[in-house]
């Protein structure tokens, strides 16, 4: 088991980069809760998530989360570690900024299984592509979605063509009648 | 894939609950040798609408949508995630609300499976009998909230409706109706034959399977992972209250992993949400119940903040997580992104349908308690004469009706 400022360290050392922590209180007792954001550059991803799991044998996956910043996507991995244990679980969200003419990364599900549908997410939504990762198939959107249009961008190759725009088509029917 | 293995697609509406998934089963005879799990079918964009559509309170009432049984988690984690994101302290009255509330989702949530599963083994006497039971929280939770389904109680910084004396008597009085009642249901799924043989070692989920698919909720504390996030990283009230991690072995002195073992869990954890309800409403403090009481005043710092955070929250099924963004002078959210517990729970399927029996899916499917599925049809495809015969739920309901008859017989 770790205690937070010790995981900081750790991190800052080893990976030379910033963490961020954002507490929160809640309760009558004001009990801290702690999250860390870690943000990494590309060629350290794959050992901050290897690092995680020096710390526990198998550090919980949740999702991944992708934000679009126009010029760059920036993919939020968030990872518990130390739970089981009443408080003492760590919120650690490690973080990785991808330039949109080079949407590549590592994929982690050779380390962490469970992480395929959120890769087959990511990579139909935004076009991110992960390396290594074997089943590419569509997971939430159809088979037949047409290929190079992601919905989560908010760039050119968001399909705009297909929004339903409920307001346009009510004129539409009126005139008709 | 030799010549004697088949496809056997169960879906995109599933027999166990009444929502679309869709299962590619390769079938020796009765035996599972190969599964594939299919999506997409009821994908409705939510997270787009928040990030281009809506501002952040009309969220709160769109987070509620995602799911109709777990519409208290969905909201309050992203409320959290907004209040992490603005540094936003919420009262302690507050905080004690939303527990409650949330505990009382789960009483009824995990009532909503019980009949559900009892009703897949052909047990239905147990299935009306279980949500008749469930009745009682569905009123209770209209009366305190003034919706059944949909309660509209979280605000960015509170709640908006408190629990006064009127309230709080009908919840005393919905808990020791629970109290009551708790053993005949004890009693009925933890004891009867007919259940203990369908269930009992049918669909293990080893620990190291839960570990490395991420599952989560009940279905990983029954394969031994005491994982909870009430327990491990403790949210509202839930720090000063009595709150464990539940798991098979503090009842059965065992970890097996099947479905047997997530009955006990689901069971033990209702009566845990009893004793949370009233632990909480001896110590509810009083005071505001919101944080920032200008709605206007509200908006206009929503818009004029920035930062991120992320909340979970236990929900019925498992840890459920959200992620949001807030950006400058922008209404919608930058970035969200919502993590409900099935999507973890949808791998372990897997593990736990190989080498099963078809007549196993239904149960099997039901006992992660998904969020997104169940049975209507099914397309049996014989691959060498290429002819196509539809199955209809009823039929595979008919088939899992038979595998109880029979062991009954023969037991």
């Amino acid at each position: 088991m770790v205690e937070v400022d010790e995981m900081v360290k750790i991190f800052e050392g080893r990976l030379n980069c910033e963490v961020k922590v954002q507490s929160r209180k809640c309760g009558i007792k004001k009990i801290e809760k702690h999250e860390l954001f870690v943000r990494v550059e590309r060629e350290k991803f794959m050992k901050s998530v290897r690092l995680l799991f020096e710390i526990q044998d198998y550090p919980h996956f949740s999702v991944i989360s992708a934000t679009d910043f126009g010029e760059k996507i920036e993919l939020l991995y968030p990872f518990t570690v130390d739970y089981g244990k009443r408080n003492q679980e760590k919120l650690v969200t490690i973080g990785v900024s991808l330039p949109k003419d080079d949407l590549k990364i590592e994929t982690i599900t050779e380390l962490i299984p469970g992480a395929m549908i959120s890769e087959r997410e990511i990579h139909e939504m935004m076009g991110v592509e992960f390396i290594g990762l074997k089943d590419t198939r569509h997971f939430f959107l159809p088979e037949d979605w047409p290929d190079g249009k992601y919905p989560w961008r908010r760039d050119e190759t968001f399909p705009e063509e297909m929004t339903n725009k409920m307001y346009e088509r009510w004129k539409e029917v009126s005139r008709d009648e | 894939m030799n010549d004697t293995t088949y496809t056997l697609p169960v879906g995109p509406v599933h027999p166990a609950l009444k929502e679309p998934i869709e299962l590619v089963l390769n079938v020796e005879g009765e035996k599972i040798v190969g599964v594939d799990v299919i999506c997409s079918q009821v994908h409705r964009g939510i997270e787009w609408l928040g990030m281009n559509r809506n501002n952040a309170v009309q969220n709160i009432y769109l987070a509620e949508r995602v799911c109709g049984i777990c519409n208290v988690c969905h909201p309050y984690c992203m409320v959290m995630a907004v209040e992490d994101a603005l540094g936003m302290e919420v009262p302690e009255r507050a905080d004690y609300i939303r527990t409650i509330v949330a505990e009382l989702e789960r009483i009824h949530s995990h009532l909503l499976w019980a009949g559900v599963a009892a009703h897949e083994i052909g047990f239905d006497t147990v299935f009306h009998y279980s949500w008749a039971l469930r009745e009682e929280i569905m009123d209770t939770i209209e009366y305190v909230t003034g919706n059944r389904v949909t309660k509209a109680i979280m605000m960015v910084g509170g709640v908006r409706r408190d629990i006064d004396k009127d309230r709080r008597e009908r919840i005393e009085k919905a808990m020791d109706y629970y109290m009551e009642h708790f053993h005949k249901i004890e009693d009925i799924f933890l004891h009867d034959k007919t259940i203990k043989m369908r269930t009992r070692n049918t669909g293990i989920l080893t620990k190291e399977d839960a570990l490395k698919l991420c599952a989560v909720g009940p279905l990983a504390r029954a394969s031994g992972v005491k994982k909870d996030v009430r327990q491990d990283m403790p949210y509202g009230a839930y720090a000063e209250l009595d709150m464990r991690a539940i798991t098979p072995d503090m009842y059965t002195g065992e970890i097996v992993g099947d479905v047997y073992d997530r009955i006990i869990v689901r069971l033990l954890e209702v009566k845990q949400s009893v004793e949370l309800i009233k632990e909480a409403l001896e110590n509810m403090p009083s005071g505001p119940i919101l944080s920032e009481k200008n709605y206007v005043k509200l908006l206009s710092i929503l818009k004029r903040a920035e930062g991120e955070g992320i909340g979970r929250v236990e929900a019925p099924r498992g840890e459920d997580i959200h992620y949001v963004r807030l950006e400058k002078g922008k209404e919608p959210f930058l970035s969200w992104k919502i993590r409900a517990p099935t999507y973890n729970n949808v791998l372990p399927w897997i593990p736990m349908l190989l080498g099963g029996e078809i007549a196993d899916v239904p149960i099997v499917a039901a006992s992660t308690d998904p969020c997104m599925s169940c049975l209507n049809r099914v397309t049996v495809v014989d691959e060498d004469k290429n002819k196509k015969y539809e199955i209809t739920k009823d039929y595979m309901h008919e088939q899992s009706l038979k595998k109880t008859r029979r062991l009954m017989r023969n037991e």
